[in-house]
């Protein structure tokens, strides 16, 4: 099957948030494949939910109808490493739907497991970059305490350690280390940045602000930052990604779409309100463990399940529930900072896609230099 | 490059890692092995008090154990390749090294055709960690322009991850392969990827 080129499916996207009409498959897709988690994160509480985990042969059902159009594909928890068939969903999201980027977050807690799977992964992964997000919270014992799990940092050092190995044989994967910002870090994120740097040599360091998300049970956690330390935060993390431009191209991409998000995030966080439109639901959307479909984890309002649809993705996706979801992310009745839709909604808003382009090339921080020259 | 450079490199390299994991045995089970017996690397290894040894994978009753297993020249795709190094990382018990034919070379067309690295790699993570993949013999040019860059290396062995340069000019490529699993649990599941 022929791909359509992305710049014709985002002008698709746009189109059908304007029309309502020539709706598509995402573009952007995250796959949950468990909430179970070994973590007692201070940010998350994701491990209390229990469900039926759709099995590796459900997968094989589901990933077809998504007729390869979701070109960024993350796979995320819970923690994945707790399925010790993780490596098959991994294989199937290659097989069945091609994307050209594959995200993993990981928190490198069941290294035994890590450790067998992911040159398997590495492996099942060649022809897709693969993205692979080691979570960094603090340095050390800070780290343990906020992550809630013992030697979680030393063993965050040994899946690095990995890494780089695979790295050598795989020249596919990319190592980013991400950090969620939160009350309980937002006053440290300079040390914490160059610390991380400097111990886990990654290719990427990106960051994201602790919200409130149905996903994670967080709705009542007191845990995102005031606006004028996140805005201090990502101030500095925007100058740390000018002084550490990435040569490989996928870290590049999104060194550049962070620039912009750290920007856009802020503003939302002060206005509270969609600052560019959302894409929610039109060009991002998420497959939960148990097969309900949203159009977002924050809302993580069900579309529909696709146990209940023969495991077909596009009959959840183009049925009445999601186009209420979809009117009211039009609506505005909603806004957020998460990240994940923030990228393709940065692509699909024309000055916003000018800005990451200028990231991309350099030009975008000559034209900062400028500026401030100026000033 | 002269052939005779080309193996003083890849003796150098061996002895390094040699030297690095501390291997007191040296087993050379690569095509040619008989004749490179008695050779720089036998020197090498001798005068660091090392025992070398030679044996052909091919014969019946299977490799003598050593700490590091060296595999030159392989392997070449064919039937058995693969269970090929899997026997010589049975008979490992620290390290081994397999030196083989850059299949990105360009001048490197002539002879029986190798594994692509992906598919070297493959069978490598399955027998152990790979902790090394470098490439060897580049053109004294490449080294220069590598060195221009900022990198540092010796023995002439570049790592990877390598520049397109290297990659199309090196003649050889090498991977250190540790198969001496730390954990319990590590040592099972190496013992099921070779069995």
């Amino acid at each position: 099957m022929t791909k359509l080129p992305l710049v014709a499916r985002l002008a698709g996207y746009r189109a059908a948030h304007a029309t309502g009409r020539f709706k598509q498959l995402p573009v952007n897709l995250t796959v949950s494949v468990t909430y179970s988690c070994p973590s007692r994160c201070a940010t998350c509480d994701i491990w209390q939910k229990k469900v039926d985990d759709l099995s590796v042969d459900e997968y094989a059902r589901i990933f077809p109808t998504l007729k390869k159009v979701p070109v960024w594909v993350t796979l995320s928890g819970g923690d994945q490493f707790i399925r010790a068939d993780f490596d098959e969903v991994v294989r199937l999201v290659r097989t069945e739907i091609e994307p050209s980027i594959i995200n993993i977050p990981m928190n490198g807690v069941i290294t035994e497991r890590i450790f067998q799977l992911l040159p398997k992964i590495a492996h099942n992964t060649v022809g897709s970059q693969l993205v692979l997000n080691l979570s960094v919270d603090e340095i050390g014992l800070a780290h343990d305490r906020i992550r809630g799990a013992e030697r979680n940092f030393e063993k965050v050092k040994l899946v690095a350690d990995l890494i780089h190995d695979l790295k050598k044989t795989y020249a596919h994967i990319v190592l980013g280390v991400h950090t969620v910002i939160s009350k309980l870090n937002v006053e440290r994120i300079q040390d914490i940045e160059r610390e991380a740097r400097a111990i886990f040599r990654p290719d990427s360091y990106i960051a994201e602000v602790a919200e409130n998300r149905v996903e994670l049970k967080t709705i009542d956690k007191d845990i995102t930052p005031a606006v004028s330390d996140y805005r201090r935060a990502v101030a500095h993390l925007q100058n740390a990604i000018r002084a550490h431009r990435s040569p490989h191209p996928v870290a590049r991409l999104v060194e550049s779409l962070r620039l912009e998000y750290y920007d856009l995030s802020a503003r939302i966080l002060e206005e509270k309100r969609q600052v560019i439109d959302c894409y929610a639901g039109w060009a991002s959307a998420q497959l939960a463990p148990d097969g309900h479909v949203w159009g977002c984890c924050v809302r993580a309002e069900s579309v529909g399940n696709v146990r209940e649809h023969g495991y077909d993705f596009g009959a959840v996706w183009f049925g009445g529930a999601a186009d209420a979801f979809r009117e009211s992310v039009r609506a505005h009745e909603c806004a957020c900072p998460l990240a994940n839709a923030s990228y393709t909604n940065l692509l699909l808003d024309p000055k916003s896609l000018a800005k990451v382009a200028a990231n991309m090339t350099g030009a975008g921080a000559l034209f900062e230099r400028a500026l401030r020259g100026h000033a | 490059m002269s052939e005779e450079r080309r193996e003083r490199g890849v003796c150098l390299f061996v002895d390094r890692v040699g030297v690095q994991y501390g291997v007191q045995s040296v087993l050379d089970t690569g095509a040619e092995a008989s004749s490179r017996a008695g050779g720089s690397l036998s020197r090498l290894l001798a005068a660091r008090g090392v025992r070398s040894m030679v044996a052909d994978p091919r014969n019946e009753g299977g490799l003598p154990e050593a700490d590091l297993v060296v595999a030159f020249d392989v392997p070449e795709v064919g039937a058995g390749w693969e269970e090929s190094l899997v026997a010589r990382a049975r008979a490992s018990r620290k390290i081994l090294l397999v030196v083989a034919r850059n299949p990105e070379h360009l001048g490197g067309l002539q002879g029986s055709p190798v594994p692509d690295t992906i598919g070297l790699a493959r069978v490598l993570w399955r027998v152990g960690r790979v902790r090394e993949h470098a490439y060897l013999g580049a053109p004294r040019w490449v080294q220069a322009l590598e060195r221009v860059r900022g990198r540092r290396f010796s023995e002439d062995a570049i790592q990877a991850p390598a520049s397109m340069s290297v990659r199309l000019s090196a003649p050889l490529h090498a991977f250190v392969v540790d198969t001496a699993p730390r954990t319990p649990q590590a040592r099972r599941r190496l013992g099921l990827a070779v069995g």
